[in-house]
């Protein structure tokens, strides 16, 4: 945010972030066992728990990035908002009951149902630590990036102080609290973010004597557009491969969510399957209901700021919400959507950090490393060390990785989610001749196809807004890989269950037989 | 080939079932017993004996085809020596099985312990097939909706100028449909509420479906 605008109310930020802290101590596990660290017992009512899993899903960009690509794009970004709300049919219809009803904790422990347990928990866990990774970086690095648009010039010089704090807090809440820590904090978050959001979106069209129509003209007029604005063409041009990358980004976003490893894990923290299905359905209703209110946000911004200033202000409109709150409320309201935008982020990176903690010290230590033979308190012990572990690397990882493009990692992360973990997933929930072996070449396959096409597309090299601009060897022309690594995750582990050779399924049917093998035998 | 394990505390009394006494009155326990890889000859430990049902009840995956190898196996005893191989095993099966029953008579997470028998799951079946038609119009249902989403995508790289028709005031069909596709997705999950508490909820919960009961660690 421009030095002459209104910054945060600095004080009033540091109360917010004391609240934080003390909320660690509310959240203190009570029994100390595995379960109660990974799944809360899976106690939790299905009510809360689809209130945290809404937590769960809304991210920064969510409450920042949508809005602001609204505010910049008009229709092209209302279409950002459509897959995410479309992508819970998928999850209820295809994952919720089911991955309840047959897994423990974690993505491994699905597969590990009727696959052999080993590589298909270390092919998970592998798959699982680089989403999150990839996951908590773009958190991490968003929350340094919006620290000047808050503070003003008491920000400049923080960037990387705010990640490390946040990276501290997030470790915290996970080691003290685990799944109940990160629960609290995501109920506080998803009700801070649908209030505020529709307050917010309440006092936009107030300004506009509540009429819709005046709002979106003032938004047309304000974005030096036109009526170009609220039709599609803003953001992809004409470009072919533009246009592909856009369905390519709608197919990561549709199909990717189910495949998030801190959403699955959520699934798990209700009693029963159907409390699941009950979870995500309060998830979804909040999700459309929060949605409508982020497009009243978006086409504000464009009509009360306009959206030279924004872009001006931030290239990826992160900044247009703030902007807003501080045209509209002062520095009072700037300072509360700071305050919600960082329990967002604060919220999000504690759930994911739980889910790799979790998959590492379960899956790759657990299961794969001693063979299932810990003790449920060793694990515990090794599910913190892993939370120190994971939430240290990212931290780091997002100090010096702070001028990655946010919405590339998030993307990337969606992609990769969707390319390794879904087809799997599926495939071991509905398809009976799947093997360990499929899966093993579903996961690895899925997860390098996307990170190699990620790799030679322009998003790394060969144009001015790549990772590495003075090299050139990007030869996918997409900057998203879903439309391609989706269908090769499912290709290959459809190859790798039909193909001849061991298979390795440990409980494959058994051939038709008319006596049973321990007659046989005493004959 | 099996290990020898110490012998149960409470031996169950001894169950010889008549050649003519109806398979489908077995307890399921029994059949999957029966169809198991365990030598009848040999004892096992209860979680021996536990992890040989759930390995068979996976393997089978179904009443129907349990049913099926069930009763061939029973009608297959071509010589005398073979019936009575088979009449042993068979007595062998009814008698852990009871005796499972027994130490487990509501154990919810292992219904093949708790007195299901064959008849009975092979009607809970009948209850599958009747719960996967509710599944199927849940996905028929889904599919406008999902399919409206890929029909806005579509449109928008490829019809720009059908999106941009106006329809009232500076709303325009591309909005109007973006508006509709939210409040789509809010009206299926209401409507999937509804059909999944009148017609699925219910029949999960009957005897032999909840065979996938949480086994939490401590």
């Amino acid at each position: 945010m421009r030095g002459d605008y209104v910054t945060a109310d600095l004080p009033v930020f540091f109360v917010f972030l004391v609240c934080a802290l003390f909320l660690v101590m509310w959240a203190s596990p009570q029994r100390g066992t595995v379960t109660e660290f990974y799944v809360s017992d899976g106690l939790l009512k299905p009510a809360h728990n689809g209130v945290a899993l809404f937590g769960d899903v809304m991210s920064a960009a969510a409450l920042l990035g949508s809005p602001g690509l609204i505010a910049l794009t008009g229709y092209d970004g209302t279409l950002s908002v459509l897959g995410p709300a479309v992508s819970w049919i998928v999850i209820l219809l295809l994952v919720a009951e089911r991955y309840h009803s047959t897994t423990e904790f974690t993505i491994g422990d699905r597969l590990a149902r009727r696959l052999r347990s080993r590589p298909v928990h270390l092919a998970a866990g592998v798959a699982t630590l680089l989403v999150c990774l990839l996951y908590l970086i773009a958190q991490l690095v968003g929350a340094s990036a919006l620290t000047v648009g808050i503070l003003g010039s008491a920000g400049e010089g923080m960037e990387q102080a705010v990640s490390v704090g946040l990276g501290a807090l997030m470790i915290l809440y996970i080691v003290l609290g685990g799944m109940r820590a990160a629960t609290l904090v995501q109920t506080v978050k998803a009700v801070m973010l649908v209030g505020g959001g529709l307050a917010l979106a309440v006092l936009v069209l107030a300004r506009f004597d509540f009429h819709p129509g005046a709002l979106l003209r003032a938004a047309a007029d304000g974005s030096g557009h036109g009526g170009d604005f609220l039709s599609p063409g803003l953001r992809f041009g004409d470009g072919g491969a533009m246009k592909l990358d856009s369905l390519s980004e709608q197919l990561a976003l549709l199909v990717g969510a189910a495949g998030l490893p801190h959403l699955l894990m959520r699934i798990s923290t209700v009693s029963t399957p159907s409390g699941a299905r009950r979870s995500v359905q309060y998830a979804a209703q909040l999700t459309v209901v929060f949605y409508l209110a982020a497009i009243v946000l978006g086409f504000g911004a464009a009509a009360v700021v306009g959206t030279e200033v924004i872009a001006e202000d931030n290239p990826s409109g992160n900044t247009a919400v703030l902007l807003l709150a501080a045209n509209i409320g002062g520095s009072l309201l700037l300072t509360l959507v700071a305050c919600l935008a960082f329990t967002t982020v604060l919220a999000v990176v504690a759930g994911v950090t739980l889910a790799a903690a979790t998959s590492l010290a379960h899956d790759i230590y657990g299961a794969f490393i001693t063979r299932g033979t810990v003790s449920g308190e060793r694990e515990l012990f090794v599910a913190r060390v892993a939370a120190v572990a994971v939430g240290t690397t990212a931290t780091m990882l997002a100090v010096f990785a702070r001028s990655l493009n946010v919405s590339f990692l998030i993307g990337l992360a969606f992609a990769v989610a969707a390319s390794a973990i879904v087809p799997a997933l599926l495939y071991s929930m509905f398809w009976k001749d799947f093997t360990t072996r499929g899966a093993t070449w579903s996961i690895y396959g899925g997860l390098l196809t996307s990170v190699a096409l990620v790799c030679l597309s322009p998003q790394v090299s060969g144009s001015p807004t790549a990772l590495l601009p003075d090299v050139d060897f990007s030869v996918f022309p997409l900057r998203n890989p879903g439309l391609v690594s989706i269908p090769a995750g499912f290709l290959l582990g459809w190859l790798g269950s039909v193909l001849p050779g061991r298979a390795g399924r440990t409980d494959a049917a058994p051939s038709p037989r008319t006596e049973p093998e321990g007659l046989a035998r005493r004959r | 080939m099996y290990p020898q394990k110490k012998r149960p505390q409470h031996s169950p009394q001894p169950q010889e079932p008549s050649q003519t006494q109806d398979p489908l009155r077995d307890p399921l326990a029994a059949v999957l017993l029966y169809l198991s890889s365990l030598d009848h000859g040999h004892l096992y430990s209860e979680s021996e004996l536990g992890r040989a049902i759930n390995d068979c009840h996976q393997s089978y995956g179904n009443p129907v085809d349990l049913d099926i190898w069930y009763r061939q196996s029973l009608t297959a005893a071509g010589t005398t020596h073979t019936a009575a191989a088979v009449r042993e095993r068979r007595a062998w099966a009814l008698r852990i099985a009871a005796d499972l029953a027994r130490r487990h008579p509501h154990h919810r997470s292992l219904p093949w312990a708790s007195g299901v028998t064959l008849s009975q799951a092979l009607q809970s079946a009948g209850a599958q097939h009747v719960l996967r038609g509710a599944r199927r119009s849940a996905f028929l249902t889904a599919a406008p909706v999902i399919g409206l989403y890929l029909l806005i995508s579509s449109l928008a790289e490829t019809a720009e100028d059908v999106m941009a028709l106006p329809v009232a005031g500076p709303l325009n069909v591309g909005l109007l449909l973006g508006l509709v596709q939210l409040i789509a997705v809010a009206a299926w999950v209401q409507w999937y509420a509804r059909h999944c508490r009148t017609s699925v909820d219910q029949r999960v919960e009957s005897p032999g479906t909840s065979g996938q009961g949480r086994e939490r660690r401590p």
